[in-house]
């Protein structure tokens, strides 16, 4: 199953946002990468099943 | 997001409690201070500045100079606080407060941080707990690095376009449009797929070694079959050699089957019936040869009488068979009677009368006393064995008939006896064959049993052996892993969102670039110098004004500068704030603080100061104009601008008082306040300081 149009747009401005986030809280590399990599594989997984991705920290 | 309100308390040249309302009229969003030179303008900016960031603007005089100093000179415990009211686009209302207690330029320490949010229904700030302020300020009212942007300084801008600072530049138009989040967003994603791939091949070299114990358990459990085969096999074969010596064991214990057991009886009773019956025929044998003896021997007294009567007459004087009566040879002679069975003939002589008449006939016929005493006597013996032969007559054949009653009894049962006698043979020769059955018994514990023992142990060992490696084998299989054709998709869709922001990215800045020089070069053209192109250095955001004809940079009047930095940072701005209808559904919307524009106006011309205001007003967003008086009054300045674009929404004015009162006066117009020369703006007046009011439009 491919992910839906609106479960991309979900995931990608919560990726950026995280980034951002992440960013401006000056955390490390490896924290960032282990945050965003989380937020990527529960999003893209649920996505894939089919099921609505929600920005839990928006 | 908009600024509502600010409340300034001994903020540098602001002394004691001052407030400034600002215009959150969308369609008014301009909110112009007006004051002269050093009123307390720029204080305005580093207010917002300070309390939002805990540092003042670069281009700052006396940076560590933030308590007033008329409120220090009457209390040595003074501070300095700003309030910030701002409205967020989710219309939430934050107060952000900073006190100083002690000066920064005598010791002072950190400054004490707070928020407040507003709760609409009492319609009181609430303290919110805000843990790390810089983090605070960073997420919910403006980043760090867009301050130069929006809190907006021309000469800040200038020099770092002269400083051709592009890196901090570029930076800067990133953060603000957002593409380097972007950027970081799409790195993330590939070094996601790049996390998702070592995953996966970690996965895959599990796979592989759980294939490898799949494969090592379907071996095991394979041998594990074939163990269990063989197993059975020789259990079988153990089984029957076990049996047998079961069987043997228990017929050597003498358990003789029941069949040659009765047989075995019956011959043994057969045999003593023959025994006991060939006893009774002996006897009657013997009653027989008895009786066939006197009968015989009456017999042969007949036929001796018979001779007699047949006698030659030479012979009659002596029968010699008288004389040999008794003797081997008339044993002999009977015996060969008895033999030939001849008997016969005497019984025909006792059915006849005729000899005995004969002998009386002799008797009376003789003249011999000896021969007649021989004759009585043969007839004597004639009638006594006429009498034996009449009791022989009578015995005979009832003994004869016991006898062969007799033999055929003995007869069936010898044929029986031969009969069973066979059984018995067949079935002890089979099965009762000791000596053949303790070699067997012998064969199979020594020979036979032993290796299929051995055999089992082992191959009991082996299976124990199997078992454990089984066990092993499925121990070390995991469970619960992800799939991993389930990364294969995460790993493609992620690939899919990366291309997405890629493509995105690829084009975004320089589509940046081209709407930013695109925006400039519209500035430049409205409001600049005719004929003049906007570059920016390579790779940069850098400005410059060039020659449309020769291509060759502008020399840059300070004004020229200026107007540049204006235009740089109004664009931006406007980039920042107006999302474009082609952007992707995920691009959040730029940043909308508003745009606090201190620019140096006074360095401008009047059509220049009115054309820079026309351009920071075009930004799109709220605007705090920080203006000149003299550029606010002028003919062609701000304030005619300002009336023909109909966007201000609240004036206020700035005034600076010296009373004089807390310092010596230097001359008419000026004060010393400790080592600081300020100027007597207003000389009649009750008010120290920095003074905010608001004017009519």
């Amino acid at each position: 199953m491919s992910i839906s149009e609106k479960n991309k747009n979900t995931i990608l401005k919560a990726a950026i946002r995280r980034c951002k986030n992440l960013t401006l809280r000056n955390v490390t590399i490896a924290e960032k990468k282990e945050k965003v990599f989380k937020l990527l594989n529960e999003t893209i997984s649920s996505a894939l099943k089919g099921e609505e991705v929600e920005d839990k920290q928006a | 997001m908009k600024i509502s309100k600010l409340e300034l308390r001994n903020w540098r040249g602001f002394y004691k409690q001052q407030e400034i309302n600002f215009s959150v009229d969308d369609k008014k969003p301009v909110t112009t201070i007006i004051g002269d030179n050093q009123t307390g303008k720029s204080d305005i900016l580093r207010a917002i500045h300070w309390v939002l960031f805990d540092e003042t603007p670069e281009h700052t005089n006396k940076p560590q100079d933030l308590i007033n100093n008329f409120a220090e000179k009457e209390d040595k415990n003074a501070s300095a606080k700003v309030s910030l009211e701002i409205i967020t686009d989710d219309f939430k209302t934050y107060k952000i407060t900073r006190i100083l207690h002690t000066d920064l330029d005598k010791g002072g320490g950190p400054s004490e941080f707070s928020v407040s949010l507003l709760d609409h229904n009492s319609m009181t700030f609430k303290r919110q707990t805000v843990a790390n302020e810089k983090r605070w300020i960073n997420e919910n009212i403006l980043m760090h690095h867009l301050r130069h942007i929006f809190l907006f300084q021309g000469e800040v801008l200038s020099k770092a376009f002269d400083a051709g600072d592009s890196k901090q530049l570029k930076k800067s138009v990133e953060n603000l449009t957002g593409s380097n989040y972007v950027n970081e967003a799409s790195k993330m994603i590939d070094d996601f797929i790049d996390h998702k791939e070592i995953q996966q091949a970690k996965q895959q070299t599990t796979k592989n070694k759980d294939m490898k114990l799949r494969e090592n358990i379907e071996k095991w459990e394979e041998e594990k079959k074939k163990i269990l085969e063989k197993i059975a096999e020789l259990e079988k074969d153990m089984e029957l050699l076990t049996n047998e010596r079961v069987e043997i064991m228990l017929k050597l214990r003498g358990s003789k089957n029941a069949e040659l057991a009765a047989i075995t009886a019956k011959v043994d009773s057969d045999n003593e019936q023959i025994r006991v019956l060939q006893s009774t025929l002996r006897e009657i044998q013997e009653k027989k040869f008895n009786l066939i003896g006197d009968y015989g021997f009456g017999l042969f007294a007949l036929e001796s009488l018979k001779q007699f009567a047949e006698r030659d007459e030479e012979s009659k004087n002596k029968p010699e068979f008288l004389e040999t009566i008794g003797t081997p040879i008339r044993e002999k002679a009977l015996q060969k009677l008895l033999d030939k069975e001849t008997c016969i003939c005497g019984r025909d002589l006792i059915d006849g009368e005729e000899p005995f008449e004969r002998i009386k006939e002799e008797i009376a016929k003789t003249d011999s006393g000896a021969m007649a005493t021989a004759l009585r006597n043969i007839d004597s013996l004639a009638n006594a064995e006429k009498i034996k032969a009449e009791v022989f007559k009578k015995s005979f054949p009832e003994i004869k008939k016991q006898y062969q009653d007799t033999e055929k009894r003995i007869e069936e049962i010898e044929f029986r006896l031969a009969e069973n006698k066979d059984k018995m043979n067949s079935l002890s020769s089979s099965n009762f064959d000791e000596r053949e059955l303790n070699d067997r018994l012998t064969k199979i514990n020594e020979q036979e049993l032993p290796p299929i023992t051995e055999r089992l142990d082992d191959e009991r060992m082996e299976l124990r052996s199997i078992n454990l490696n089984l066990a092993s084998a499925k121990a070390k299989t995991p469970k619960g892993t992800a799939e991993i054709s389930e990364i294969d998709r995460i790993i493609d869709s992620a690939g899919t969102l990366k291309d997405e922001l890629n493509n995105f990215a690829d084009n975004y800045e320089e589509k940046i670039a081209t709407n930013l020089k695109e925006e400039l070069q519209y500035l430049v053209e409205k409001y600049g110098t005719k004929g003049e192109v906007i570059e920016f250095d390579q790779d940069s955001f850098i400005p410059h004004l060039c020659s449309a004809a020769t291509g060759e940079r502008n020399p840059q009047s300070e004004g020229g500068a200026n107007m540049k930095s204006i235009f740089f940072g109004s664009s931006l701005v406007k980039l920042t704030v107006s999302r474009k209808d082609d952007d992707p559904e995920w691009l959040e919307p730029g940043t909308t603080f508003p745009f606090v524009c201190d620019a140096p106006f006074s360095v401008l011309d009047g059509t220049n100061e009115g054309n820079a205001a026309e351009v920071v007003i075009g930004s799109g967003t709220q605007v705090i104009l920080l203006v000149n008086t003299k550029a606010f009054m002028s003919d062609t300045g701000i304030e005619k601008k300002l009336q023909k674009l109909k966007k201000e929404g609240k004036r206020w004015f700035l005034s600076h008082h010296i009373t004089g009162k807390q310092g010596s006066e230097v001359d008419s117009k000026h004060v010393l306040i400790g080592k600081d020369k300020y100027s007597a703006f207003i000389e009649d007046s009750d008010f120290e300081g920095s003074k905010a009011w608001e004017g009519k439009i």
